[in-house]
């Protein structure tokens, strides 16, 4: 009887853990990591059922295998990720059998701060279907085209406009404008801005004619004109009858001084 | 050919025998002395700016004295005060009361030499009376003498130790002149003419003579002469040509595009007043084309101002009004 009852004290000493282990159902926040150690699973070592796909409420991993009398201890890291309580055999399997391990009643709890079923689920996400892809070349071999064709008509229609422009006002020569104040003067009827605009011409007209006046300054050039033999005659006569106050020469003596002009090409 | 009417060709005459007297004395500065003379002929007044020495005391020294006018001369320095200039009141110690000291700008023709040394305040000074032609002494305004005539001189601003006469003030000057070297030919007369100077005999002493000893007091003509040809300059005839000659250069120098500060109508109306006198010293009765070209450069020079763009290019005011002049008549 005493033996007996030593041998009943011995065993309950020696299972107390392991009935603490498999009877204690750990509990842990949501999300946050647990470690559960020394639990007590009969019969050959176990493993964790794989993922299949999101669904799954824990995720337990095996930190170590301990050997115990028929079965092993094993220290588990487990993450709760649904609220409410889990049985652990639902996702432990024995590794050699590959059967769920069943008879391990140790619950996970996971709990949360609010009420159950009232978080929200993620919802899946939608699946976008890509735009359209590829294509690339295609689109710069378009692109290209399109510029080409634009700096094409951008650069003929700038040749257009300045064509049209030299072509619409092509600026008077000199001698074109010398022609004119001439023919004029020949009708009688210059105004005094056109005949000072006659003097200046016909003053350029020599400066330009006579050889080494060209680069000269204005004022040593004209000095030289009055007193050329070819260009003086004109260019004094011409002073007279524009500046005199009682010029001497008439405005018939002076035109056929300025014919050659009327007549003359650049 | 028109003929100039006799009292225009007595005039030019008259003229004439002052460039000629000048000559006797200074070497190669003819135009100078036309640029004084015009100055003096249509009241305006003469800048010139130029390296020193080359005779500028001299030259308004014997036009003084040819045409007997009076003559005084400034040398400009930084500490020089506006009442150095144009006088001030003195309290008399024993009259116990104030007596008014005119200073040497009531003269004829005033030679201020190095115009720009002197500070902004006596710059203006002296301007606001050539303008004006009246000094303000106390309470009590005098006239100037007339005629009444500012020949300055300016180095070049580059030198240190100057203050550039501003825009506004540099326009006063109805001409601005440039003065060169002499010729090599001018040079050696000037040199044969020195070694002749000799010495002159004072007292017990003697003194090497200078060329201001040659200046004598012997005037040419009568101050009445020089009226007569300050009358038969504004009698010169200006067509309406001409006019249209001189607004064309002036807005020419408006429009370009290399100048900031184009011609003042000032300017316009110095170069057709200055070629009237030019006209008349060269006997003509009227004013040509020539003669604008021929002061364009003195006129307008001055007056105009070159854009930061054109002055970033390299350019001179000198080429782009000899281009503005060349493009007039072309």
């Amino acid at each position: 009887m005493i033996r007996s009852l030593l041998l009943f004290i011995t065993l309950a000493f020696f299972q107390i853990p392991d009935l603490k282990s498999q009877i204690s159902n750990p509990t842990s926040p949501l999300g946050l990591p647990t470690e559960v150690t020394d639990l007590y699973i009969p019969g050959s070592k176990i493993e964790v059922i794989p993922r299949k796909n999101s669904d799954s409420s824990l995720v337990i991993r095996i930190l170590e295998i301990k050997s115990a009398a028929d079965g092993f201890r094993y220290d588990l890291d487990i993450y709760g990720l649904d609220p409410g309580t889990h049985k652990l055999s639902d996702f432990l399997r024995y590794a050699d059998s590959k059967s769920p391990v069943s008879n391990l009643p140790v619950t996970f709890t996971v709990t949360t701060q609010h009420p159950l079923d009232t978080l929200p689920k993620p919802s899946d996400p939608e699946a976008v279907p890509p735009e359209k892809l590829g294509g690339y070349k295609t689109l710069i071999i378009v692109l290209g085209i399109l510029w080409l064709i634009i700096l094409l008509l951008i650069i003929f229609y700038r040749k257009k406009q300045i064509a049209d422009f030299t072509a619409e006002s092509p600026p008077p020569t000199l001698h074109e404008r010398l022609q004119v104040l001439v023919t004029n003067a020949s009708r009688g009827n210059l105004t005094d801005h056109e005949r000072a605009s006659l003097e200046r011409l016909v003053l350029g007209h020599w400066k330009e004619k006579l050889p080494g006046l060209e680069n000269l300054p204005a004022a040593r050039a004209l000095v030289q004109l009055r007193s050329h033999p070819e260009a003086s005659p004109l260019i004094l006569k011409l002073e007279e009858w524009l500046h005199a106050p009682a010029p001497s020469i008439s405005h018939e003596e002076i035109l056929p001084l300025l014919q050659p002009f009327e007549n003359s090409r650049s | 050919m028109s003929t100039p009417s006799e009292s225009i060709g007595d005039t030019a005459a008259y003229l004439q025998k002052i460039r000629d007297r000048v000559g006797q004395i200074i070497v190669g500065q003819d135009v100078v002395v036309e640029r004084t003379l015009i100055a003096l002929l249509t009241s305006g007044h003469l800048l010139l700016e130029g390296m020193p020495g080359l005779a500028k005391t001299l030259l308004v020294n014997t036009i003084s004295k040819a045409l007997h006018l009076d003559f005084r001369r400034v040398q400009f320095t930084i500490d020089l005060l506006p009442s150095d200039i144009l006088g001030s009141e003195i309290l008399d110690e024993k009259s116990g009361e104030f007596r008014t000291h005119k200073g040497p700008i009531f003269t004829n023709l005033l030679l201020t030499d190095e115009i720009n040394r002197a500070a902004p305040k006596v710059q203006g000074a002296l301007l606001e009376s050539m303008q004006e032609r009246k000094v303000t002494l106390g309470n009590e305004t005098f006239s100037l003498p007339t005629p009444f005539l500012v020949i300055a001189t300016q180095n070049p601003i580059e030198q240190s130790g100057t203050f550039e006469l501003p825009e506004a003030q540099l326009d006063r000057f109805m001409l601005c002149h440039r003065l060169g070297y002499p010729t090599p030919d001018e040079e050696e007369e000037i040199l044969r003419r020195n070694l002749n100077l000799g010495v002159e005999k004072k007292g017990s002493g003697a003194v090497a003579r200078t060329e201001f000893d040659l200046v004598t007091d012997d005037s040419v003509g009568t101050p009445e002469d020089l009226v007569h040809a300050m009358e038969a300059t504004h009698k010169i005839h200006v067509s309406e040509v001409l006019l249209k000659h001189v607004v064309d250069i002036v807005e020419r120098t408006r429009q370009h595009p290399d100048l900031e500060l184009g011609c003042s109508p000032r300017a316009g109306i110095s170069l057709l007043k200055s070629s009237r006198a030019r006209a008349l010293i060269h006997g003509r009765d009227y004013a040509i084309p020539e003669d604008l070209f021929a002061l364009a450069e003195d006129v307008c020079l001055h007056r105009i101002r070159l854009s930061y763009e054109a002055l970033a290019e390299g350019k001179t005011p000198q080429a782009v009004l000899q281009q503005i002049l060349n493009d007039s008549i072309s």
